[in-house]
């Protein structure tokens, strides 16, 4: 669909055919010039200039060239691959894909490919595109953003630090840059860096408000991996001073967030820290935010609780398997109940065999850990109880044989005291 | 600028290279050919230095320069830096503002002209650093003024250069790389040669790099040998000021001869009490020192390179410009870069931009028009010019005073851009439009220099999604006019000249509403008041207290507390001395 050929195009201005080669639409423009007075006639030496911009720079003059063409072809094209977006991305590509041939300079359809290629976890191809758009643009800080995203992921983190870096030069306010500079430092432990970076970001305004929320978050959670407690206290305190009223709950969502990504890393313990951090912050009385975070404070004791028994070499078997199933498997209840079983009748079987052992590590487990919920306690009381009964039939067993045999063997005292007080627990 | 009128009995055509170290005045003979006009002293280049003699005389060149050791806290040097800052120099007890310095300069130079012409002197075009800012550049016309000279155009110094250069090769298509490493500053001009028409393509510069550095460099290393050979340490310049200088000087000298021989011997004695510096440079001594400023130079040359969208192969010509690009490390490593020898033709670095200012100050007269030789500039905007604006990232999150470009670096001059934006809320105040000058190439205005602001009355109470029309007008001399108004009711608009300076400097005066509602404006009010009620006393206390006065009021709406507090003590020093 040609547009309107009556219409000036830039190549009319400079008075030079479409198929100009770059050295007449210098010579044509300089001869105008010369006729022209800037001066005298700024509007029309901003034409010639704009023109002659233009049609000099290969990517801005297909840029104009693609447009006139297939400007309205490549519109319709990528409208529909937009719709075609959510339902069917693969159709959404294929569109893209032929508007980008058919108008290879032009940036509309290529910020779209990104985006998809982005979701597809192409992201060779989207860096190839993001690049492209920033040669274009490049004070763009959304495309810089998206670029450093694509590397990160990719596993370029040097290169993806360099473009965080120029992007927060064109802007040192940037959110997102901050927030994923922060996440590079972090993950190769560069932490007085981290302090830094966050401290200048936090400085920058010199009062600190609800715009350094996010500094001070992300700073509260340098301090707490760094296990620097004072610095906890102190940053946790300036953070929960710049939540406005109005704002607990963008907050609170934030540290949920927060929270989150250290459990998934399997950080309970710095989110158990974060969540006290935060528990002063006045949130509604039976909000669900609130429950929540009371949830997330319980749930993340106990995961601590269980990680660290997890570590614990002294912990073997199917005593461990059992407790990892009740502490981390988040799966279904169903799946949840069978695992439990196969690990009860493991444990069974263990007993069959020594439940002398069963009891120390049990006994171990009550003196080693003491925070545990009801949950637990139940399940720990009636693991004690049967490996009790099992000693005691064992024993019973013995001594039978012992007295038919005669003889008097005493049970050690120590071994007795144990049994007591476990059972005396429950 | 008013295009000049034909005048038939115009005054000769003058062209003045106002250096940091270094000035020089051509005139143009009747052939069109630019030529340099000795001084009194019999220089052609004159340094850049003032003193003020215990008498009350006033010497300026190398008289000054030779007094500079026994007058070392009399003399003025160097002052281009501080051009349209705010800052001051002292001379004996006197204070003066470096705009007053360099209009000892120029009258110096116009003295020696109307002696050399004899006949009176009054248009003239001035060079100034490519990098410089429009306050520097409004002091620089300032200075001109008030020595009696009508400034037909500043024209920028490697675009002189570049003229100079031009006129001997008027039918050449080249691509010409100007390297300008002057006393202060660095630039660095890409433009295009096409018979007679100059395109300068970009301009990008270090205006923190120059021969001053350099000096510098020489003079930390000079006071280390003198440690090394004496074992005592120098006491810092500000304890011997004496001392200071004699190294400054010898410094000077070693570098110039560094630039032909290998090493050179340096003896000073008596340096301090009986002590003596006697010590050997050699030029790799010299090249250490230099290593870092170096780097730097090669990155503006590249950046240049890159803005131009030219590589190294398609540049036909490089010509070094200034004193510093004498010195051979920065001679090899440009040659080295390009694979191309220097320009080195009959144009003598210091010599250049004058001459090539003469040759400007013919175009602006259409002298070359009526010789059938045609010389054209199309010169470009050294800056980034734009407007504060609100720029929505998320949902719920704003980024203030965002800079939205309305005037690109490089866009040829005149430029006129419009742009529309959106008003973010319903306002019932007036909408306040300000306008920056970029400095860096970052995004936030709080990087950049605050030129003014034009209040645009609010149209409605509700006037949310209101587009506005934001238009400036650059000009080739500087003025930016700007214009905003409603779309939907465009008979509602604003409308701003502005000479792009420092405010109170006779172009645009900081609107009362304007600085007295800023947050500072409390701590400067009263001396304000007071310096105000001095000028409207004594019209001519204008140059000095009110111009302090507008620094401050720039500093206000600046929202600079340190800078306030620094000029309101300047403006109380100057205001005690009337007293």
């Amino acid at each position: 669909m040609e547009e309107k050929s009556d219409e000036t195009t830039l190549y009319d201005t400079l008075d030079v055919s479409e198929s100009a080669k770059t050295e007449e639409i210098q010579r044509a423009y300089f001869r105008l010039v010369r006729l022209c007075q800037p001066q005298k006639d700024p509007e029309y030496y901003q034409e010639l200039n704009h023109a002659r911009e233009t049609l000099v720079d290969p990517q801005r003059r297909g840029e104009y060239d693609q447009t006139r063409k297939n400007g309205s072809r490549v519109r319709v094209l990528v409208d529909q691959a937009v719709r075609a977006l959510e339902r069917d991305p693969q159709k959404a590509l294929g569109l893209l894909k032929s508007a980008v041939t058919m108008a290879p300079d032009l940036p509309r359809p290529r910020q779209f490919m990104a985006q998809l290629l982005m979701r597809n976890k192409d992201y060779a191809l989207a860096e190839r595109q993001y690049r492209w758009l920033l040669r274009r643009t490049p004070n763009d800080e959304a495309l810089r953003c998206k670029l450093a995203r694509c590397l990160l992921v990719q596993g370029k983190a040097p290169e993806a630090e360099q473009e965080l870096k120029a992007l927060l030069a064109l802007n040192e306010a940037h959110y997102d840059a901050q927030l994923l500079l922060a996440r590079i430092y972090r993950s190769q432990g560069r932490t007085e860096e981290l302090i830094d970076a966050l401290e200048g970001a936090i400085f920058m305004d010199e009062v600190e408000n609800f715009a350094d929320f996010n500094a001070l978050l992300q700073l509260l959670m340098v301090y707490i991996q760094s296990g620097d407690t004072p610095s906890v206290e102190e940053t946790s305190l300036r953070l929960l001073n710049v939540i406005p009223a109005n704002k607990s709950q963008l907050a609170t969502d934030a540290f949920f967030q927060t929270v989150e990504l250290f459990f998934r890393e399997d950080h309970f313990n710095w989110g158990h820290q974060l969540l006290l951090a935060i528990q002063p912050l006045p949130l509604p009385e039976d909000s669900p935010a609130k429950t929540r975070r009371e949830d997330l404070i319980a749930w993340s004791a106990l995961q601590q609780e269980a990680q660290s028994l997890e570590r614990d070499t002294l912990l073997q078997g199917a005593i461990r398997s059992c407790f990892q199933v009740l502490y981390r498997d988040r799966s279904s209840e169903a799946i949840r109940q069978t695992r439990m079983s196969t690990a009860f009748s493991q444990l069974q079987k263990e007993y069959e065999v020594d439940p002398r052992q069963i009891l120390q590590q049990l006994a171990y487990l009550r003196n080693e850990y003491p925070l545990i919920s009801a949950n637990q306690e139940k399940f720990l009381g009636s693991l004690c109880q049967r490996a009790l009964q099992r000693q005691v039939f064992l024993q019973a067993q013995q001594t039978a044989r012992v007295a038919a045999a005669a003889q008097q063997p005493a049970l050690e005292p120590r071994r007795g005291g144990f049994l007591d007080r476990l059972a005396g627990a429950r | 600028m008013n295009v000049p009128a034909k005048n038939p009995t115009r005054g000769p055509i003058i062209g003045i290279d106002l250096g940091t170290s270094t000035s020089a005045i051509a005139f143009l003979t009747a052939e069109g050919e630019p030529e340099l006009i000795p001084d009194l002293n019999g220089d052609t280049i004159v340094p850049s230095m003032v003193q003020l003699l215990p008498d009350g005389q006033l010497v300026v060149g190398s008289v000054a320069k030779s007094g500079a050791v026994t007058y070392h806290d009399r003399t003025a040097m160097e002052v281009k830096r501080l051009m349209g800052t705010g800052e001051t120099v002292k001379l004996g007890k006197k204070v003066f503002f470096p705009e007053e310095i360099g209009t000892e300069i120029l009258k110096h130079l116009k003295q020696a002209a109307e002696t050399k012409l004899n006949s009176e002197i009054k248009q003239v075009v001035i060079s100034v650093p490519a990098r410089f800012e429009n306050a520097a550049r409004e002091a620089t016309r300032k200075a001109a003024e008030a020595a009696g000279l009508e400034v037909i155009r500043l024209i920028n110094e490697p675009t002189a250069a570049a003229l100079s250069y031009g006129l001997g090769h008027l039918a050449d298509q080249s691509k010409v790389l100007v390297f300008d490493f002057g006393g202060g500053t660095l630039d660095v001009t890409v433009l295009e040669m096409f018979e007679g028409i100059l395109d300068i393509r970009t301009s990008v510069g270090d205006d923190k790099l120059g021969g001053k550095d350099i000096d510098e460099a020489l003079i930390n290393l000079l006071r280390d040998k003198f440690k090394e050979t004496t074992g005592k340490k120098m006491p810092p310049p500000s304890r011997d000021r004496k001392a200071a200088q004699r190294i400054k000087e010898e410094a000077e000298v070693v570098k110039k001869s560094l630039s032909f021989a290998q090493s050179i011997e340096v003896n000073l004695p008596n340096l301090i009490t009986t002590q003596s510096l006697v010590c050997t440079i050699t030029r790799d001594e010299l090249d250490e020192q230099l290593e870092s400023m170096l780097m730097r130079a090669m990155s503006v040359v590249n950046e240049a390179l890159a803005r131009a969208r030219l590589k190294w192969e398609e540049i036909d010509v490089i010509l070094p410009i200034g004193g510093s690009s004498r010195i051979p490390m920065f001679r090899r490593a440009l040659e080295f870069a390009s694979g191309k020898s220097l320009y080195s033709g009959s144009l003598n670095p210091d010599e250049a931009v004058a001459l090539g200012a003469a040759i400007a100050a013919g175009i602006e007269q259409d002298l070359y028009q009526q010789q059938q030789k045609d010389i054209m500039i199309l010169d470009v905007s050294p800056h980034r010019l734009g407007v504060a604006t609100i720029k929505q990232v998320g949902t719920e999150q704003y980024i203030e005073d965002y800079f939205s470009e309305l005037i690109p670096k490089d866009a040829k001059l005149p430029a006129i851009t419009k742009r529309d934006y959106m008003t973010l809320s319903d306002g019932t105040g007036p909408i306040a439009i300000r306008i920056y000058e970029a400095v860096t190439t970052g995004n936030l205005c709080r990087e950049h220099r605050i030129i003014s602001e034009l209040a645009l009355r609010a149209l409605n109470v509700e006037s949310k999604d209101e587009p506005i029309q934001v238009e400036f007008r650059y000009t080739l001399d500087g003025t930016l006019e700007v214009a905003a108004r409603y779309i939907s009711a465009p008979m509602v608009q604003i409308d701003g000249k502005f000479i792009l300076d420092a405010p109170g400097a006779g172009g645009a005066e900081i609107p009362q509403d304007i600085w007295r509602n800023a947050p500072l404006a409390e701590l400067a009010l009263p001396l304000i008041e007071q310096a105000e009620r001095q000028v409207q006393e004594n019209p001519e206390l204008r140059s000095s207290i009110g111009e302090m006065a507008g620094f401050v009021k720039l500093a206000v709406i600046q929202n600079d507390e340190d800078q306030v507090r620094k000029r309101l003590d300047k403006l109380t020093d100057l205001l005690f001395e009337l007293t």
